[in-house]
Protein backbone atom coordinates (compact mmCIF):
# COMPACT_ATOMS: atom_id res chain seq x y z
CA UNK A 1 0.00 0.00 0.00
CA UNK A 2 1.22 3.54 -0.55
CA UNK A 3 2.21 4.93 2.47
CA UNK A 4 0.78 8.58 1.59
CA UNK A 5 -2.56 7.33 0.74
CA UNK A 6 -2.50 5.97 4.16
CA UNK A 7 -1.69 8.50 5.87
CA UNK A 8 -4.03 10.49 4.08
CA UNK A 9 -6.84 7.86 5.32
CA UNK A 10 -5.68 8.15 8.82
CA UNK A 11 -5.71 11.88 9.22
CA UNK A 12 -9.37 12.01 7.91
CA UNK A 13 -10.21 9.55 10.08
CA UNK A 14 -13.40 11.78 11.73
CA UNK A 15 -14.99 11.56 8.54
CA UNK A 16 -14.90 7.60 7.97
CA UNK A 17 -17.60 5.74 8.09
CA UNK A 18 -16.26 3.23 10.53
CA UNK A 19 -15.73 5.74 13.53
CA UNK A 20 -17.86 5.67 16.51
CA UNK A 21 -20.51 8.84 17.22
CA UNK A 22 -19.21 9.30 20.35
CA UNK A 23 -15.11 9.10 19.62
CA UNK A 24 -16.19 11.37 16.94
CA UNK A 25 -17.58 13.77 19.36
CA UNK A 26 -14.39 13.58 21.43
CA UNK A 27 -12.09 13.96 19.10
CA UNK A 28 -13.64 17.31 18.08
CA UNK A 29 -12.61 18.13 21.55
CA UNK A 30 -9.07 17.36 21.93
CA UNK A 31 -8.47 18.30 18.42
CA UNK A 32 -9.37 22.10 19.43
CA UNK A 33 -6.08 23.72 20.50
CA UNK A 34 -8.12 26.63 21.97
CA UNK A 35 -10.51 23.75 24.24
CA UNK A 36 -10.18 25.39 27.90
CA UNK A 37 -10.07 23.24 31.39
CA UNK A 38 -13.75 24.19 31.75
CA UNK A 39 -14.82 23.23 27.97
CA UNK A 40 -13.11 19.91 28.73
CA UNK A 41 -14.50 19.57 32.36
CA UNK A 42 -18.41 20.58 31.28
CA UNK A 43 -18.43 18.16 27.89
CA UNK A 44 -17.41 15.39 30.44
CA UNK A 45 -19.93 15.67 33.24
CA UNK A 46 -22.54 15.46 31.00
CA UNK A 47 -21.73 12.19 30.14
CA UNK A 48 -21.89 9.56 32.80
CA UNK A 49 -19.98 6.85 31.23
CA UNK A 50 -17.14 9.27 30.48
CA UNK A 51 -17.21 10.52 33.92
CA UNK A 52 -17.36 7.07 35.54
CA UNK A 53 -14.82 5.87 33.32
CA UNK A 54 -11.91 8.52 34.23
CA UNK A 55 -13.18 8.60 37.47
CA UNK A 56 -12.20 4.92 38.05
CA UNK A 57 -9.25 5.50 36.32
CA UNK A 58 -7.91 8.34 38.33
CA UNK A 59 -8.48 5.83 41.29
CA UNK A 60 -7.32 2.74 40.04
CA UNK A 61 -3.91 1.19 41.31
CA UNK A 62 -2.58 2.41 37.37
CA UNK A 63 -2.31 5.77 38.90
CA UNK A 64 -1.95 4.70 43.12
CA UNK A 65 -2.63 8.30 43.94
CA UNK A 66 -3.19 8.49 47.81
CA UNK A 67 -7.37 9.42 48.62
CA UNK A 68 -10.38 9.65 46.26
CA UNK A 69 -10.81 11.84 43.30
CA UNK A 70 -14.28 12.02 43.73
CA UNK A 71 -15.14 15.06 40.43
CA UNK A 72 -13.75 15.34 37.15
CA UNK A 73 -12.65 18.93 37.98
CA UNK A 74 -10.92 17.46 41.09
CA UNK A 75 -8.86 15.05 38.16
CA UNK A 76 -8.00 18.37 36.04
CA UNK A 77 -5.98 19.85 38.74
CA UNK A 78 -4.29 17.05 39.70
CA UNK A 79 -3.44 15.38 36.16
CA UNK A 80 -3.78 19.19 34.07
CA UNK A 81 -5.19 19.38 30.50
CA UNK A 82 -3.03 17.58 28.52
CA UNK A 83 -3.02 14.21 30.83
CA UNK A 84 -6.93 14.84 31.14
CA UNK A 85 -7.30 15.10 27.52
CA UNK A 86 -4.93 12.11 26.85
CA UNK A 87 -7.01 9.68 29.51
CA UNK A 88 -10.25 10.75 27.37
CA UNK A 89 -8.93 9.36 24.70
CA UNK A 90 -7.04 6.69 26.22
CA UNK A 91 -10.88 5.26 27.91
CA UNK A 92 -13.01 6.22 24.94
CA UNK A 93 -11.11 3.54 22.74
CA UNK A 94 -12.03 1.13 25.24
CA UNK A 95 -14.95 -0.10 23.31
CA UNK A 96 -13.09 -0.54 19.85
CA UNK A 97 -10.36 -2.29 21.66
CA UNK A 98 -12.68 -4.99 23.28
CA UNK A 99 -14.70 -5.26 19.90
CA UNK A 100 -11.85 -5.91 17.94
CA UNK A 101 -8.50 -7.15 19.59
CA UNK A 102 -9.41 -8.54 22.85
CA UNK A 103 -6.22 -8.32 25.29
CA UNK A 104 -4.57 -4.73 23.62
CA UNK A 105 -7.22 -2.81 26.85
CA UNK A 106 -4.81 -5.12 29.31
CA UNK A 107 -1.32 -4.37 27.19
CA UNK A 108 -2.06 -0.78 27.47
CA UNK A 109 -2.67 -0.78 30.82
CA UNK A 110 0.07 -2.56 31.55
CA UNK A 111 2.64 -0.60 29.64
CA UNK A 112 0.89 2.31 31.40
CA UNK A 113 1.33 0.75 34.80
CA UNK A 114 5.25 -0.04 34.35
CA UNK A 115 6.05 3.61 33.19
CA UNK A 116 4.41 4.88 35.67
CA UNK A 117 6.58 2.84 38.72
CA UNK A 118 9.56 3.03 36.31
CA UNK A 119 9.24 7.16 35.98
CA UNK A 120 8.51 6.76 39.78
CA UNK A 121 12.22 5.62 40.13
CA UNK A 122 13.53 7.96 37.55
CA UNK A 123 12.11 10.83 39.61
CA UNK A 124 10.63 12.25 36.84
CA UNK A 125 8.36 15.24 37.68
CA UNK A 126 4.84 14.04 36.44
CA UNK A 127 5.03 9.87 36.49
CA UNK A 128 0.93 10.40 35.42
CA UNK A 129 1.80 11.84 32.09
CA UNK A 130 4.43 8.78 31.26
CA UNK A 131 1.26 6.41 32.33
CA UNK A 132 -0.89 8.22 29.94
CA UNK A 133 1.61 8.13 27.28
CA UNK A 134 2.15 4.89 27.93
CA UNK A 135 -1.47 3.68 27.99
CA UNK A 136 -1.44 5.68 24.83
CA UNK A 137 1.42 3.92 23.08
CA UNK A 138 -0.83 1.96 20.75
CA UNK A 139 -3.30 4.08 20.18
CA UNK A 140 -1.87 3.77 16.01
CA UNK A 141 -3.22 -0.01 16.48
CA UNK A 142 -6.85 1.02 17.09
CA UNK A 143 -6.32 3.71 14.44
CA UNK A 144 -5.29 0.83 11.54
CA UNK A 145 -8.57 -0.74 12.99
CA UNK A 146 -10.87 2.08 12.63
CA UNK A 147 -9.40 2.76 8.95
CA UNK A 148 -8.20 -0.43 7.41
CA UNK A 149 -9.89 -3.19 9.65
CA UNK A 150 -10.03 -6.34 7.44
CA UNK A 151 -6.45 -6.03 6.21
CA UNK A 152 -5.50 -5.62 9.86
CA UNK A 153 -7.06 -8.49 11.49
CA UNK A 154 -5.35 -10.25 8.72
CA UNK A 155 -2.11 -8.81 9.22
CA UNK A 156 -2.50 -9.59 13.14
CA UNK A 157 -3.31 -13.46 11.95
CA UNK A 158 0.10 -13.38 9.44
CA UNK A 159 2.28 -12.02 12.41
CA UNK A 160 1.45 -14.72 14.19
CA UNK A 161 1.27 -17.73 11.99
CA UNK A 162 4.57 -16.39 10.37
CA UNK A 163 5.92 -15.38 13.58
CA UNK A 164 6.69 -11.95 12.86
CA UNK A 165 6.78 -8.69 15.13
CA UNK A 166 3.45 -7.05 13.85
CA UNK A 167 5.78 -3.41 13.56
CA UNK A 168 7.38 -5.29 10.89
CA UNK A 169 4.57 -6.84 9.01
CA UNK A 170 3.66 -3.18 9.72
CA UNK A 171 5.69 -2.07 7.71
CA UNK A 172 5.60 -3.85 4.81
CA UNK A 173 2.07 -3.73 3.93
CA UNK A 174 1.36 0.21 4.83
CA UNK A 175 4.84 1.21 4.78
CA UNK A 176 4.28 2.39 7.79
CA UNK A 177 4.21 1.18 11.31
CA UNK A 178 1.37 2.16 14.57
CA UNK A 179 3.77 3.84 16.34
CA UNK A 180 4.60 6.59 13.44
CA UNK A 181 0.61 6.42 12.65
CA UNK A 182 0.03 6.94 16.68
CA UNK A 183 2.30 9.78 16.44
CA UNK A 184 0.67 11.67 13.15
CA UNK A 185 -2.93 11.60 14.61
CA UNK A 186 -1.26 12.33 18.48
CA UNK A 187 0.42 15.38 16.50
CA UNK A 188 -2.84 16.28 14.31
CA UNK A 189 -4.73 16.52 17.57
CA UNK A 190 -2.63 18.76 19.35
CA UNK A 191 -1.14 16.51 21.91
CA UNK A 192 2.51 17.86 23.46
CA UNK A 193 5.46 16.97 22.05
CA UNK A 194 6.09 14.62 25.75
CA UNK A 195 2.84 12.39 24.67
CA UNK A 196 3.77 12.32 20.87
CA UNK A 197 7.64 11.32 21.39
CA UNK A 198 7.16 8.19 23.31
CA UNK A 199 3.99 7.37 21.16
CA UNK A 200 5.67 7.83 17.63
CA UNK A 201 9.30 6.08 18.40
CA UNK A 202 8.57 3.52 20.99
CA UNK A 203 10.18 1.13 18.59
CA UNK A 204 12.56 3.42 17.84
CA UNK A 205 13.47 5.13 20.85
CA UNK A 206 17.15 6.24 19.49
CA UNK A 207 15.65 8.84 17.06
CA UNK A 208 13.59 10.43 19.58
CA UNK A 209 14.64 14.05 20.09
CA UNK A 210 13.29 15.93 23.13
CA UNK A 211 11.60 13.69 25.55
CA UNK A 212 14.42 10.99 25.23
CA UNK A 213 13.92 9.81 28.67
CA UNK A 214 10.02 9.46 28.10
CA UNK A 215 10.15 7.84 24.96
CA UNK A 216 12.68 5.07 26.55
CA UNK A 217 10.77 4.83 29.43
CA UNK A 218 7.34 4.09 27.31
CA UNK A 219 10.09 1.37 25.01
CA UNK A 220 10.83 -0.56 27.86
CA UNK A 221 7.29 -0.59 29.94
CA UNK A 222 5.92 -2.07 26.47
CA UNK A 223 8.95 -4.83 26.60
CA UNK A 224 7.89 -5.22 30.43
CA UNK A 225 4.66 -5.66 29.30
CA UNK A 226 4.80 -8.24 26.73
CA UNK A 227 7.54 -9.91 29.07
CA UNK A 228 5.19 -10.01 31.59
CA UNK A 229 2.61 -11.51 29.30
CA UNK A 230 -0.52 -9.91 30.39
CA UNK A 231 -2.83 -8.29 27.45
CA UNK A 232 -2.42 -9.24 23.90
CA UNK A 233 -0.24 -6.68 21.77
CA UNK A 234 -0.31 -8.03 18.71
CA UNK A 235 2.90 -9.67 19.33
CA UNK A 236 3.48 -13.00 20.04
CA UNK A 237 7.39 -12.57 20.85
CA UNK A 238 9.24 -10.29 23.28
CA UNK A 239 10.94 -7.48 21.49
CA UNK A 240 14.66 -6.89 21.93
CA UNK A 241 15.24 -3.54 24.18
CA UNK A 242 16.99 -0.76 22.53
CA UNK A 243 20.37 -0.58 23.64
CA UNK A 244 20.19 3.40 23.14
CA UNK A 245 16.92 2.60 25.83
CA UNK A 246 19.13 0.28 28.13
CA UNK A 247 22.09 2.65 28.70
CA UNK A 248 20.07 5.67 29.33
CA UNK A 249 17.89 4.25 32.37
CA UNK A 250 21.06 2.03 32.96
CA UNK A 251 19.00 -0.51 35.53
CA UNK A 252 20.34 -3.40 37.08
CA UNK A 253 19.02 -6.55 37.60
CA UNK A 254 17.76 -6.15 40.47
CA UNK A 255 15.78 -3.19 40.12
CA UNK A 256 14.30 -4.95 36.87
CA UNK A 257 12.80 -7.34 39.36
CA UNK A 258 11.58 -4.72 42.06
CA UNK A 259 9.67 -3.12 38.85
CA UNK A 260 8.01 -6.27 38.37
CA UNK A 261 7.44 -7.29 41.84
CA UNK A 262 6.20 -3.33 42.69
CA UNK A 263 3.89 -3.50 39.59
CA UNK A 264 1.99 -6.99 40.02
CA UNK A 265 -0.57 -5.60 42.22
CA UNK A 266 -1.71 -2.80 40.53
CA UNK A 267 -1.45 -5.16 37.26
CA UNK A 268 -3.90 -8.25 39.07
CA UNK A 269 -5.89 -5.31 40.37
CA UNK A 270 -6.38 -4.11 37.24
CA UNK A 271 -7.32 -7.19 35.59
CA UNK A 272 -9.92 -8.16 33.00
CA UNK A 273 -12.92 -6.61 34.10
CA UNK A 274 -11.41 -3.35 34.66
CA UNK A 275 -13.90 -1.63 32.63
CA UNK A 276 -16.46 -4.00 31.48
CA UNK A 277 -18.09 -4.20 35.04
CA UNK A 278 -19.34 -0.77 35.33
CA UNK B 1 -5.98 -8.07 47.49
CA UNK B 2 -8.83 -10.09 45.39
CA UNK B 3 -11.69 -8.51 43.85
CA UNK B 4 -15.25 -10.43 44.48
CA UNK B 5 -18.58 -10.27 43.02
CA UNK B 6 -21.13 -9.65 46.04
CA UNK B 7 -22.75 -12.69 45.75
CA UNK B 8 -19.56 -14.74 46.71
CA UNK B 9 -19.17 -12.33 49.78
CA UNK B 10 -18.92 -14.52 52.95
CA UNK B 11 -19.16 -12.90 56.65
CA UNK B 12 -15.94 -12.47 57.89
CA UNK B 13 -14.36 -11.68 55.52
CA UNK B 14 -12.60 -8.04 55.29
CA UNK B 15 -12.68 -5.46 53.09
CA UNK B 16 -9.67 -4.09 52.10
CA UNK B 17 -10.46 -0.83 49.54
CA UNK B 18 -12.80 1.32 50.38
CA UNK B 19 -16.11 0.65 49.38
CA UNK B 20 -17.65 3.72 47.55
CA UNK B 21 -21.36 4.57 46.14
CA UNK B 22 -22.31 6.20 42.78
CA UNK B 23 -21.54 9.81 44.01
CA UNK B 24 -18.39 9.00 45.63
CA UNK B 25 -19.10 9.06 48.73
CA UNK B 26 -17.34 5.91 50.78
CA UNK B 27 -20.11 3.72 52.20
CA UNK B 28 -17.40 0.86 54.09
CA UNK B 29 -14.02 2.10 55.01
CA UNK B 30 -11.26 -0.42 54.11
CA UNK B 31 -10.26 -2.46 57.36
CA UNK B 32 -13.49 -3.53 58.02
CA UNK B 33 -15.03 -7.18 58.33
CA UNK B 34 -18.40 -7.87 56.73
CA UNK B 35 -21.42 -9.26 58.33
CA UNK B 36 -24.63 -10.79 57.05
CA UNK B 37 -26.44 -7.81 57.17
CA UNK B 38 -23.34 -5.42 55.57
CA UNK B 39 -23.81 -7.77 52.52
CA UNK B 40 -27.44 -7.35 52.31
CA UNK B 41 -27.20 -3.28 52.22
CA UNK B 42 -24.74 -3.94 49.56
CA UNK B 43 -26.59 -5.99 47.29
CA UNK B 44 -29.40 -3.02 47.81
CA UNK B 45 -27.03 -0.51 46.50
CA UNK B 46 -26.02 -1.77 43.86
CA UNK B 47 -22.32 -2.69 44.78
CA UNK B 48 -21.37 -5.32 42.14
CA UNK B 49 -17.67 -6.15 43.52
CA UNK B 50 -15.64 -5.72 46.31
CA UNK B 51 -11.94 -6.07 47.24
CA UNK B 52 -11.02 -8.11 50.02
CA UNK B 53 -8.15 -9.79 51.49
CA UNK B 54 -7.12 -13.01 50.26
CA UNK B 55 -4.38 -14.57 47.61
CA UNK B 56 -5.26 -14.81 43.71
CA UNK B 57 -5.19 -18.59 42.12
CA UNK B 58 -1.72 -18.56 40.33
CA UNK B 59 -1.63 -20.81 37.47
CA UNK B 60 1.08 -23.90 37.77
CA UNK B 61 4.45 -22.16 37.66
CA UNK B 62 6.40 -24.34 35.05
CA UNK B 63 3.54 -23.25 32.90
CA UNK B 64 4.41 -19.75 33.43
CA UNK B 65 7.87 -20.12 33.73
CA UNK B 66 7.19 -22.17 30.25
CA UNK B 67 5.22 -19.32 28.17
CA UNK B 68 8.24 -16.81 29.39
CA UNK B 69 10.41 -18.94 27.69
CA UNK B 70 8.71 -19.11 24.25
CA UNK B 71 7.78 -15.34 24.11
CA UNK B 72 11.85 -14.78 24.38
CA UNK B 73 12.11 -17.41 21.93
CA UNK B 74 14.24 -14.06 19.44
CA UNK B 75 16.18 -12.94 22.09
CA UNK B 76 19.70 -13.05 22.31
CA UNK B 77 20.56 -9.68 23.76
CA UNK B 78 22.25 -9.56 26.72
CA UNK B 79 19.90 -6.75 28.17
CA UNK B 80 16.63 -8.00 26.87
CA UNK B 81 18.17 -11.45 28.42
CA UNK B 82 18.60 -9.73 31.88
CA UNK B 83 14.89 -9.06 31.54
CA UNK B 84 14.15 -12.41 31.12
CA UNK B 85 15.95 -13.72 34.05
CA UNK B 86 14.76 -10.69 36.37
CA UNK B 87 11.20 -12.03 35.30
CA UNK B 88 12.08 -15.64 36.06
CA UNK B 89 13.37 -14.37 39.43
CA UNK B 90 10.29 -12.60 40.26
CA UNK B 91 7.89 -15.91 39.10
CA UNK B 92 10.12 -17.45 41.71
CA UNK B 93 9.67 -15.26 44.40
CA UNK B 94 6.24 -14.94 43.68
CA UNK B 95 5.59 -18.53 44.25
CA UNK B 96 7.65 -18.84 46.94
CA UNK B 97 5.72 -16.30 48.89
CA UNK B 98 3.33 -18.97 49.27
Amino acid sequence: MNVKEVIARVERIESLPTIPPILKKILSIIEDPNISLNKITEFVSTDPTLTARILKMVNSPVYGFPGRISSISHAMVILGLNAVKGLLLGVSVFEIMQKNMIGLWEHSLSTAIFARIIATKKELQSPEEISIAGLLHDIGKVIFIIAFKDEYLKLLESARIKKQYIYEVERDYFGITHAEIGGIIAQKWHFPSKLIEPIMYHHRPQVSEKFKLETAIVHLSNTLAIARGIGYSGEIFVPSVHVYTWELLNFREEEIVEIFKEAEEPLYATGENFLSDE
Amino acid sequence: MIKIPIDKAKPGIKIVKDIVNESGMIVVPAGKELTESLIDKLSMMNIDFIYVEGKKELPPKDEVLNEIEKRFKKINDEPTLLIKRALEAHIEDLYNER
